[in-house]
């Protein structure tokens, strides 16, 4: 019998992104890249799982901006093209390396993934990659969580109860028209939790979420099991806590699997490495050298000396990582079963794009220790957090702790000098955006496309992501273009519903720009 | 959101010129509690107030009244415990050091004249802090299991007070691991 379940999360998320008015976009490329280094290769590997009658179980969430962007036609067609040109450059790199057997094997690695996933992205997953990880969801062994709509963080909009009211609501929309189901749980962005939002997610018939580890630690009164089982919240909607260690194994570059000398070496891109002139058609159309996927080196070490990269090598380390990661799970459960009397579960979140995009070795590493919880054990058993409920579906009650999963665990990634600017315009426009929904309840015609394209910008304004770019500091000016651009359009069009000016042409402009959520309804920005 | 390989690519953004307005000209007071030691708080008076107060009290005195925040201890609208009071004069936001963690908190925007009266201006939300360590609740039908905490305990501190301890438990695990040690058979012996 199992002594404990290992419950994995992966967070599939990116911002919404795209952008017709350029013919090239560099923003663009954030989403080919997950598409091909993160989600095309989890799918693979799920795939090869199910094949071979491994009984696994993951949760995903993928976000409502992600889904669309997933379906969206135009970013398909630009995703297409993406992958030619980058099959053209490693059909030149063949040629290029061919005095150099060990480059061009590489090379060669790069045109096979690249005409492959192609194949896949088109033959196999008829450019639908939603359908393609809803086809594990109906199978059981995949279950697909929702977001709130644009992951705008929660927390810091509690002056505008509407507003995360909105957020929940559209996110959990999104996912019905989508997957034609309605989600069991959802992913809190970025894990931001503050009282009350669990209220909302009764309401919105949402049973559990996730909170960083010390949301369920810090509970009040002290969980019986700390958060090595899920709490209820008195709303009645679970919270499952973060476990720090197995998160700490895989999470960090540093010290976590990732940073392994043996593993491929992100920063060593043949965008930046090769001769200008021989690179130009393949970098951005200004001419700044960017990263195109290809890379021939392994991180070697903290050196700027790199050493060839050697895939075979790197599929090993993967293997053993997975071992050792199942190990450290194994002695987990066993000390935990004994001290608490019952199998823990033990939650081990990770941002999707990790897997892949930065590790490039990751969906291996997932593969392999599916196959080896499958194969090789019998105390860990993997599980979905409905699977959880189903079969402890008692637990204790209390309230999770305010808290989040960013740095020093509270909100101050999201609220500090560089991005508190931004809280009085985005409290402002939500607080306009009911007032909108208040004041006009049965729109139509032009009116009622202007009040759904108020609330569309709303929330690509709310998104959490610009707020984090402007703490990182880097391409901060996309960042406060993509929040100024929202909400000026936003008080474009509440003007203009509020003084019957609606401008027409303007409003089929950043219709078509901003197209997302074509179901959407502002009327749930209305008052209760 | 996963921190994308962005810093190779500052040169390629759009620059833009459009600009958000300074000011909605309203009365607003907003706190946002930060962490479990500070808020933010920003707020704005609008033109039609001002004049209204200048001629209450007269130009001359309105010059030196200061723009006063008042923090209180409490449930909204309960004034029994004034927390803090700060001189926002010239200021649109501040951060402030609030150092009670799990505790309820609004405030009150105002000028104090010269003559010490308040006038308010708005009044804030209310917000809640978030704690900082275990509840010392328990719940009788739940009783804790105290060993289930002790790897939380596990970083040499008396008792871990913040996140910044599970950080710290954080770099002991990994620096067990390059070791080549599971960590929680270690824990074991250790406890035992």
């Amino acid at each position: 019998m199992e002594k404990g379940y290992l419950c994995p999360v992966l967070h599939a998320h990116l911002p919404y992104v795209r952008h017709p008015e350029y013919s090239d976009s560099f923003e663009e490329d954030w989403f080919f890249e997950a598409v091909s280094e993160t989600y095309l290769p989890i799918l693979r590997a799920l795939e090869n799982l199910t094949q071979d009658n491994i009984d696994w179980r993951l949760t995903i969430s993928i976000t409502p901006t992600l889904m669309e962007m997933l379906k969206d036609d135009l970013l398909i067609i630009r995703y297409i093209k993406h992958l030619e040109k980058l099959t053209e450059l490693a059909e030149k790199e063949v040629h290029r390396t061919k005095n150099n057997p060990h480059f061009q094997k590489l090379a060669q690695m790069y045109l096979i993934n690249f005409i492959d996933l192609k194949h896949y992205f088109i033959e196999i997953y008829s450019k639908d990659l939603i359908q393609a990880f809803s086809h594990f969801q109906e199978l059981g062994k995949l279950e697909i969580i929702t977001c709130a709509a644009t992951h705008g963080y929660l927390p810091l909009m509690e002056i505008n109860p509407e507003a995360i009211r909105a957020q929940i609501k559209i996110g959990i929309k999104n996912y019905q028209k989508h997957l034609k189901q309605k989600p069991r749980g959802i992913w809190l962005p970025e894990c931001g939790y503050n009282l009350g939002i669990d209220s909302i997610l009764k309401d919105e018939g949402i049973q559990f979420f996730f909170t960083d580890t010390h949301g369920i630690l810090y509970a009040k009164p002290r969980p019986r099991y700390a958060n090595f089982a899920p709490i209820y919240c008195p709303s009645g909607v679970a919270a499952f806590g973060r476990d720090l260690e197995s998160s700490k194994q895989v999470w960090s570059a540093k010290d976590g699997y990732p940073g392994d000398s043996e593993y491929r070496e992100f920063y060593r891109d043949i965008g930046f490495d090769l001769d200008y002139d021989y690179i130009k058609p393949y970098i951005h159309e200004s001419g700044e050298r960017i990263n195109t996927g290809i890379k021939y080196y392994r991180i070697t070490g903290i050196t700027d000396h790199k050493e060839p990269y050697n895939p075979e090598q790197a599929i090993q380390k993967a293997a053993l990582h997975a071992g050792n990661f199942l190990f450290n799970r194994e002695k987990q459960a066993e000390y935990l079963y004994d001290i608490l009397g019952k199998p823990p579960i033990i939650v081990a979140p990770y941002d999707a794009e990790l897997f892949g995009h930065w590790w490039f070795e990751g969906p291996a590493w997932l593969e392999f220790l599916f196959r080896k919880i499958h194969f090789d054990q019998k105390i860990i058993k993997l599980i979905t957090p409905t699977e959880y409920l189903k079969i402890f579906s008692k637990n204790q009650i209390s309230t999770p702790n305010i808290s989040s999963w960013g740095y020093k665990g509270y909100h101050e990634v999201w609220l500090e000098g560089n991005n508190d600017w931004i809280y009085r315009h985005l409290h402002k426009a939500a607080f306009r955006m009911t007032e909108l929904a208040n004041r006009f309840k049965n729109a139509s015609g032009i009116l009622k496309r202007a009040l759904n394209q108020a609330s569309r910008e709303l929330l690509l304004a709310q998104s959490s992501d610009w707020a984090f770019i402007m703490k990182t500091g880097t391409v901060v000016e996309y960042a406060h273009n993509r929040t100024k651009e929202h909400i000026i359009n936003f008080t474009k069009l509440y003007e203009g519903c509020l003084n019957n000016s609606i401008d027409e042409i303007k409003l089929k402009e950043i219709e078509e720009k901003n197209n997302l959520f074509s179901e959407i309804d502002y009327c749930d920005f209305a008052s209760i | 959101m996963y921190q994308y390989d962005w810093k190779n690519y500052e040169n390629i953004f759009y620059a833009s010129t459009i600009e958000l307005p300074d000011k909605y000209n309203e009365n607003i007071f907003v706190l946002m509690a930060r962490d479990p030691y500070w808020a933010f708080a920003y707020w704005e008076t609008a033109e039609s107030k001002k004049e209204e107060i200048k001629n209450q009290i007269g130009e001359d005195d309105f010059k030196k009244t200061k723009l006063i925040i008042k923090i209180f201890n409490g449930e909204l609208g309960d004034e029994k415990k004034l927390h803090l009071q700060i001189d926002v004069s010239g200021q649109i936001s501040w951060y402030i050091q609030l150092n009670q963690p799990d505790n309820k908190f609004w405030g009150q925007l105002g000028w104090l004249t010269p003559n010490n009266n308040f006038i308010l201006i708005a009044v804030s939300n209310c917000i809640t802090t978030p704690r900082d360590t275990f509840s010392n609740i328990i719940d009788e039908e739940w009783m804790a299991i105290e060993e289930s905490y002790n790897i939380f305990k596990f970083t040499g501190e008396e008792k871990l007070s913040s996140p910044y301890h599970l950080e710290d438990l954080r770099k002991t695990i990994a620096f067990k691991l390059e070791k080549h040690q599971a960590p929680f058979s270690i824990i074991k012996k250790i406890s035992q």
